[in-house]
């Protein structure tokens, strides 16, 4: 009897120590998840901003041949316009890789925890056939290189796959 | 009376730097000051005409208190050493010569100004296109955040944030939305001030190239088309150089007849 007490007695802490646990798992996702929330506006912002003047860039690259091809620029003026502008895509072209693919890491890692954790996620089905159709338009316009386009496209499908699992628990 | 196309004060010294004799001397870029223009607008002149006037008026005074009582001098006439045509002839010989050196001047000063108008020119067409690009980064933010603001309440309504989530991040969003806005408000008006002080000069320069510059313009579009309809450009990139062909063509137009 007092062996089964003493088994009784370290199963009740047990739980009441993985409650505890789960207790502080979800209030810390409950507070990372709002932390992200409000720190994805600042990415968005500056993704936003990186991808037009990117897009920007590449299509007055394209346009400065054509305008050489119908004599509306010197040759010495199309030269040094595009030296200037390679450099400049190259920063570019490596922050917006860098930030999207950091940018979709982190959103699998908050649908994956929305739910473990049964919190509603802010992202749709919807979204992430958005974020695919952009990632093909990135690709057509070389804004993204095909190792990144191939790492982006698997984390989408991960997050598609998660949402899913959470239509599927919810 | 008609005045002169050049500020009076206006010159410059042997390594081509201007300077305003009524700016104390101080040295100048004609291209921002209206020496080619309007010059009696420019407040340097207005305060070297009012001086001038206040001299004037101030030696007039001197002459009036100095002067004897008016008794009429009989004065012997010199004897004229030359014949008065001989007089005549040489006055009006370095008259001649004196607006000869002042045209030339003229011309070296209208060079000088021309060069340097086409380099601002040049150097405004390039920062142009840096703002446009720079509004056009500041506008697909402000879309960005207009449909975050979009997503935030769709969320609410589905009741996957509370109100308390919903008004703390929507107020980031105003915040954020009202900074961006003015900045692109900001930078609006720079590019319209840039294009008020350079247009002037941006007409001076172009009228006498006009016609050429038209004629290469419409060359170069009709090109623009055949490339189109043969298939080697895509429409985006045929609409958008059409439209900033069209836009060329139609500022120098306007030029052209406002010449005419």
């Amino acid at each position: 009897m007092e062996h089964l007490r003493e088994q009784l007695e370290r199963f009740r802490e047990s739980f009441l120590k993985a409650e505890e646990l789960w207790n502080n798992y979800y209030t810390f996702v409950k507070t990372t998840v709002r932390e992200w929330e409000a720190f994805r506006i600042d990415l968005l912002d500056r993704l936003s901003e990186v991808r037009v003047k990117l897009e920007t860039d590449l299509r007055t690259t394209e346009e400065l041949s054509l305008k050489l091809d119908l004599g509306l620029l010197s040759e010495e003026k199309v030269k040094k316009k595009l030296d200037e502008l390679q450099e400049e895509i190259a920063r570019l072209k490596e922050e917006y890789q860098t930030l999207w693919l950091a940018y979709e890491e982190i959103t699998l890692m908050y649908i994956t925890h929305c739910v473990k954790s049964g919190l509603p996620a802010s992202l749709s089905a919807g979204d992430i056939e958005e974020k695919k159709e952009e990632l093909k338009s990135a690709v057509n316009k070389k804004m993204v290189s095909e190792e990144v386009a191939q790492q982006l496209e698997k984390i989408l499908s991960d997050e598609a796959s998660m949402l899913l699992h959470l239509h599927e628990k919810g | 009376m008609s005045r002169a196309t050049v500020c009076p004060g206006l010159y410059k010294d042997e390594k081509g730097k201007f300077y305003c004799r009524f700016a104390d001397n101080a040295e100048i870029d004609p291209a921002f000051m209206p020496c080619l223009l309007e010059y009696w607008e420019c407040p340097f002149y207005i305060r070297h005409k009012q001086t001038e006037k206040a001299l004037e008026v101030k030696k007039e005074e001197i002459k009036q208190q100095e002067a004897p009582p008016a008794i009429v001098p009989t004065v012997e006439m010199p004897t004229l050493i030359v014949s008065p045509t001989e007089v005549s002839a040489e006055r009006f010989t370095d008259e001649v010569d004196r607006l000869i050196d002042r045209a030339s001047e003229l011309a070296r000063l209208w060079e000088s100004y021309e060069s340097e108008a086409r380099r601002v020119v040049e150097e405004w067409e390039e920062l142009r296109d840096k703002i446009k690009r720079e509004l056009a980064g500041l506008e697909a933010v402000i879309n960005a955040y207009i449909s975050e603001k979009g997503r935030l309440e769709k969320l609410l309504d589905e009741g996957k944030i509370s109100e308390e989530e919903y008004t703390d991040l929507n107020s980031r969003l105003e915040k954020k939305l009202a900074e961006k806005n003015s900045e692109k408000e900001a930078l609006t008006k720079k590019l319209a001030d840039l294009d008020r002080v350079v247009l002037p000069h941006y007409k001076r320069v172009k009228v006498a190239e006009a016609k050429p510059e038209l004629a290469k313009l419409r060359l170069a579009l009709s090109k623009l088309e055949e490339r189109f309809k043969s298939r080697s450009i895509s429409e985006e990139v045929y609409m958008r150089l059409r439209a900033e062909l069209e836009d060329k063509i139609q500022r120098l137009e306007k030029i052209k007849e406002e010449v005419e």
